[in-house]
């Protein structure tokens, strides 16, 4: 877990962890190819293409975590990175692409980092089974009645990005979710 | 009768050794632990339990399970307190309270009863003919005080309810025999296996019978991994296998937790295949007196007998349709109960079981009457068609009754499957599998044990591999009369005890001409109530078959919806309670503004400032004083829930001219426009504005409620219709937080903060939009205006905006600047004339009745919408159209709502008033209203009605303020 978390707002009870990072940056990228100069520059960047299908991948240094990558829908990814200038040089380099575009949504997308073996436990209490996401994928569902996209990056940890807006919402749901998962 | 208990090995699920106090009707008793209330209210000698729902009759314990139709009862006290619970569901604890329902002042001395001497003045759908002079609402609520059962309570629930989902391969419903057997068959076969079973343990009948198999199946099934939940009923199931269980966690009423416990759990179980294993219920048989308490069933008698170790009395006359009444019958005679007699209503020719050594068997007999009120203490039996026999009385304590069986094809009617009748036993089984969901044990019409094992195996096997279902070898339950009453007895033969709904009254409805079985059960309130006919709907579409000369597969059975079983309204609500209700959106500086006494209101989803009220004021008060300061000087606002997308691609500005009724495309960067959004009818959905960015990037302001509305009819039309278009809709709502500064001085006020001079009004003008940095911020920042004043709407990323609130607001006062809310907003919106989509516009307003018609006219591109507003009924003129009205005596405030007529209603309304203010700056009330061909009746004084008070107004032109629209400019 990253330092950077704000522990006064984590959740924790026997088996699970959920803390809000607020430090990480957040932006949609749409895309009408997969291949074109848009993905062509974000993997000159990032050394990332766009993930597939349900997908969600990082890099190019899975343990400094620069980059994450999460499936949206066939025209968006969340692009999640801790360093903001890299995020900014990331949409300098994209912008004039017109087969796609950087739109920053750090402060309007939030990220709420799950740990533990008891996750499952909490996700089949937020939403449907289907929006529980595997080792590798990234699934958008509704959870507490609010949309959450889910992504699982290794065996430990889950994030779940929510927007701004109904951040406070889904963390009280949490926070009651865990008190009884006994 | 007097209470006994059978010694063991009777009453397998109980301990003996661990007693535990209750109290029925604030009278203690005691039973051990394993009891329901019903069963060690009946160990203790109570037989009356409650009263009936309409003539107030005494009733007793009738069942043993989720069927039970009399023995309900209030459970708990204050915050806690549960209507109508099932005595024979509810496993007692210590302190458990109980209370009898429908009854006063006392369960012995009910006064309500009186109706019972009545009845002859009561029968079924008495409301729709009786108690109708002088007036139906003169005897309305003495009528529904004395109906009804149970009281809940008034109170909070204090306790917790929450919803898991979860997916199987296989689901089986039941832990009876025949779903043990489909679930270890299922997951030996390797699928992922769910059962679930409403009981507190496994096995069904056979588990309280002790047959050795149960144990070896739940062992089988738990070295299998099978996925196995007691107390667990599933009450529906829903499109695409979607299985609703309700987990029972604590029992009802308890006050030993507190302050809060999670009380019951909501399972959505989807599942590739589910398997039915509900078992079947007994059919009571229908006879005068059949509601006394003492009367029971037999299944449940010999339930009470093996499970709880409990005499039901001590001697039992077994009223008998079906051969499983002479097992009971040995069975308690074996435990020493006095078995005066079975009256079988058979001929002995269709009688399949041995007859017991030492009871006499009556056959072809039936029970005349009953004998005691409020207790059975002996019945009359009569020879029926054509058998011998002289009437006799038979005393008796007990009157056990067999009619035969109703599999529990709930489920199986739920998920769409069909029923057909079976003739030799009486009953509706499943015609062949339902979509998705198989049958399989009694509740598939399978009685006979050794083939509900084979059977349940073949079919969880075969489901688990995705192949078809064996089909079910319906038997095994003997041979059934169809009708169990005898005619030409008195005395009533109740056909659904919960509802009071006797033979006589079906045969009313018959006479009446009620055919079907929906308006039967309508008419009569069959199988309505807690049990929802568990008991009662063979009998009744049996007899109603009989009134009206037709079989029952002719009748058909009423269609079993979700739930099977009552289910609490906290388990549906699950979280969603209190602060959870439902996600309200708060804005990111909502601190702020409360610090600043802002006095909140929720707009749609939005929790949102309404005004900043001063010691002593009002809302209206302080809403006229902040419009009025924005108007003199300046103001500041917190916009950001205002609704913001970007659209990006090199179609968008083509797309954005479809989408809109304005022409987006020629705006070059940096300018925006005011555009309507319609949807395919030409009905007007949205407004907003659009700003164009770059040559290819667009930012678009919606309505606050209208985003994601808006977001989602430009997605539907991007990947339905222009599929060939290459443009992405981002929200983007979240990410920017809005700031609006307005008001003649709002210029001054910036400058003076420190915004870039390039902004000014000279240079930066109305309705364009600049990309700026503020203390390193990056800004979005757009003139244009829903105040009519000049005005920035800056945009800047959430988080930000507290700090720009913060220097603004040191420097308001040298500005005579201050704080204004939504209320003000709409004060100044009104005074201008501008609309608010969906308050002066509704379902049927087109761009032509709020003056837009022009757009339609000088656009030539294709807008969606366009090809409705051609039609003639859109330029119709005598549409409503958008008008302003003032009082005529410059005082009054309309009221919104108020209907434009030229009389007193009712008569035929020209329209109606939207919106309504009192203008500060005018120094009198302005309205906008709705008005057939407004815009033709400028200058006519017209009339307004609400609530029985006229007003009179006359129509003016719009805008009521700066009609040459200087003050937006500064």
């Amino acid at each position: 877990m990253d330092d950077s978390v704000r522990s006064e707002q984590a959740i924790e009870v026997a088996g699970l962890r959920v803390a809000r990072d607020a430090v990480v940056g957040v932006a949609s990228l749409r895309y009408f190819s997969v291949d074109g100069t848009f993905a062509q520059t974000l993997q000159r960047v990032t050394g990332l293409a766009p993930p597939g299908v349900l997908k969600a991948v990082a890099g190019p240094a899975p343990a400094a975590r620069d980059w994450i990558l999460a499936w949206r829908s066939p025209t968006e990814a969340i692009l999640l990175s801790a360093d903001h200038k890299a995020l900014s040089g990331l949409g300098a380099a994209l912008s004039n692409c017109t087969d796609g575009c950087l739109v920053d949504q750090t402060g309007g997308l939030c990220v709420l980092r799950a740990s533990g073996p008891r996750i499952t436990d909490l996700l089949i209490r937020l939403g449907g089974w289907a929006c529980v996401p595997a080792l590798g994928e990234s699934r958008r569902g509704r959870m507490a009645d609010v949309p959450v996209l889910a992504v699982c990056m290794d065996g430990g940890e889950t994030l779940l990005i929510v927007e701004r807006v109904y951040c406070d919402h889904l963390l009280a749901w949490i926070r009651e979710t865990a008190a009884d998962l006994t | 009768m007097t209470g006994k208990r059978f010694a063991p090995p009777a009453g397998v699920w109980i301990d003996r050794s661990r007693t535990i106090g209750f109290t029925f009707n604030g009278r203690s008793y005691a039973g051990f632990e394993g009891d329901t209330l019903a069963s060690a209210l009946l160990a203790n000698g109570v037989t009356l339990v409650g009263r009936s729902f309409k003539l107030h009759r005494p009733r007793g314990i009738f069942s043993c399970g989720v069927e039970e139709p009399t023995g309900l009862v209030d459970v708990g006290r204050g915050a806690r307190r549960i209507p109508n619970v099932r005595a024979t569901l509810l496993p007692i604890y210590e302190g458990l309270v109980a209370e009898s329902v429908n009854c006063w002042p006392s369960l012995g001395l009910d006064l309500g009863a009186l109706t019972n001497a009545f009845s002859g003045v009561l029968p079924a759908g008495f409301y729709y003919k009786t108690f109708k002079w002088p007036s139906w609402r003169l005897f309305e609520p003495a009528i529904r005080a004395m109906a009804g059962l149970g009281r809940g309570s008034l109170e909070h629930d204090p306790d917790r309810y929450e919803e898991v989902n979860v997916r199987a391969d296989v689901l089986v419903i039941g832990g009876g025999i025949a779903g043990l057997s489909a679930a270890v068959r299922a997951a030996r076969a390797g699928a992922s296996t769910t059962l679930i079973t409403s009981g507190r343990t496994l096995g069904g009948a056979l588990g309280w019978r002790g047959d050795p198999a149960v144990a070896d199946l739940a062992a089988q099934a738990r070295d299998l991994e099978v996925n196995m939940r007691t107390s667990t009923m599933a009450f529906g199931v829903y499109d695409h296998n979607l299985v609703c269980a309700c987990e029972t966690l604590v029992p009802d009423g308890s006050e030993l937790r507190s302050p809060s416990v999670l009380r019951e759990r909501l399972w959505k179980i989807r599942a590739r295949a589910v398997v039915a294993a509900t078992g079947a219920f007994e059919r009571p048989m229908v006879f005068p007196g059949n509601d006394r308490p003492g009367v029971m069933l037999a299944g449940a008698a010999e339930k009470y007998a093996r499970a709880f170790g409990v005499a039901c009395g001590r001697r039992v006359v077994v009223s008998a349709n079906s051969d499983s009444a002479y097992p009971v019958a040995s069975y308690l005679r074996e435990q020493g109960v006095n078995v005066v007699a079975i009256v079988d209503r058979r001929p002995a020719s269709l009688v399949g079981v041995p007859l017991p050594a030492g009871v006499r068997v009556i056959q072809g007999a039936a029970i005349a009457a009953v004998a005691g009120t409020r207790a059975v203490r002996g019945c009359k039996v009569i020879a029926v068609e054509g058998a011998q026999g002289r009437p006799e009385w038979l005393s008796c304590d007990a009157l056990l009754s067999a009619g035969g069986h109703t599999p529990a094809v709930h489920l199986h009617s739920q998920a769409g499957g069909k029923l057909r009748w079976l003739d030799e036993s009486a009953m509706f089984v499943p015609d062949g599998p339902a979509p998705g969901l198989t049958s399989v044990g009694a509740c598939a019409g399978v009685f006979a044990r050794e083939i509900v094992e084979s059977h349940a195996s073949e079919t969880g096997e075969a489901l688990a591999r995705g192949l078809g279902a064996p089909p079910a070898p319906v038997g095994g339950a003997g041979r059934c009369l169809t009708m169990t009453h005898v005619p030409g007895v008195n005395g009533k033969q109740f056909v659904d005890l919960q509802n009071d709904v006797t033979l006589g009254d079906v045969a009313l409805a018959a006479r009446e001409n009620y055919r079907s079985v929906e308006h039967l059960k309508r008419y009569t309130t069959i199988g309505m109530g807690t049990d929802q006919g568990k008991t009662s709907n063979i009998n009744a579409l049996v007899s109603m078959g009989e009134y009206t000369g037709r079989a029952p597969p002719e009748v058909g059975t009423t269609r079993f919806r979700p739930p099977f079983t009552p289910v609490t309204i906290g388990l549906y609500a699950g979280r969603r309670v209190g602060e959870l209700y439902r996600p309200l959106k708060r804005l990111p500086a909502h601190a702020w503004h409360e610090a600043r006494g802002a006095l909140f209101e929720n707009f749609g989803d939005w929790c949102r400032p309404v005004a900043y009220p001063r010691d002593g004021e009002t809302l209206e008060m302080a809403a006229q004083r902040e419009a009025a300061t924005v108007r003199r000087n300046a103001g500041l606002f917190d916009g950001s829930p205002l609704g913001k997308l970007e659209i990006f691609g090199p179609d968008a500005a083509r797309f954005l001219d479809l989408m809109y009724v304005g022409t987006m495309s020629t705006l070059a960067v940096g300018q925006a426009r005011y555009g309507i959004v319609l949807n395919e009818n030409g009905i007007i959905v949205d407004d907003g504005i659009v700003a164009r960015m770059g040559d290819h990037r667009y930012w678009v302001n919606t309505t606050s409620a209208g985003v994601e509305r808006t977001a989602a009819a430009f997605e539907e039309w991007l990947q339905c219709e222009y599929t060939q278009f290459q443009v992405a809709v981002t929200p983007v709502t979240s990410r920017w937080a809005n700031v609006t500064v307005a008001g003649p001085r709002a210029w001054e006020w910036l400058l003076a903060v420190g915004f870039d001079a390039a902004l000014a009004p000279s240079s930066m003008k109305h309705m364009s939009f600049r990309e700026s940095m503020f203390g390193g911020v990056p800004l979005r920042i757009l003139r244009a205006s829903f105040s009519g004043e000049l005005s920035y709407e800056i945009n800047l990323p959430a988080g930000r905006e507290v700090a720009l609130f913060e220097r603004l607001w040191a420097r308001a006062a040298e500005f005579g600047a201050d704080l204004y809310g939504i209320e003000a907003l709409q004060i100044m919106r009104v005074e201008k004339g501008y609309i608010h989509i969906g308050i002066d516009t509704d379902g049927t307003t087109l761009p032509g009745d709020i003056g837009f018609g022009r757009g339609l006219e000088r656009k030539a591109a294709e807008f969606v919408g366009r090809r409705s507003l051609l039609r003639p009924a859109a330029r119709d003129p005598d549409r409503l159209q958008l008008v302003g009205l003032v009082p005529t005596d410059g005082r009054t405030l309309l009221p919104v709502g108020a209907q434009i007529a030229p009389g007193p209603p009712p008569t035929r309304t020209h329209g109606h008033v939207t919106s309504s203010y009192r203008s500060p700056e005018l120094g009198k009330p302005v309205a906008l209203a709705m008005l057939a061909r407004g815009a033709h009746r400028i200058g006519e004084r017209i009339r307004a009605y609400h609530l029985g008070t006229m007003f009179e107004a006359e129509v003016v032109p719009l805008p009521f303020l700066d009609p040459a629209g200087k003050r937006v400019h500064g």
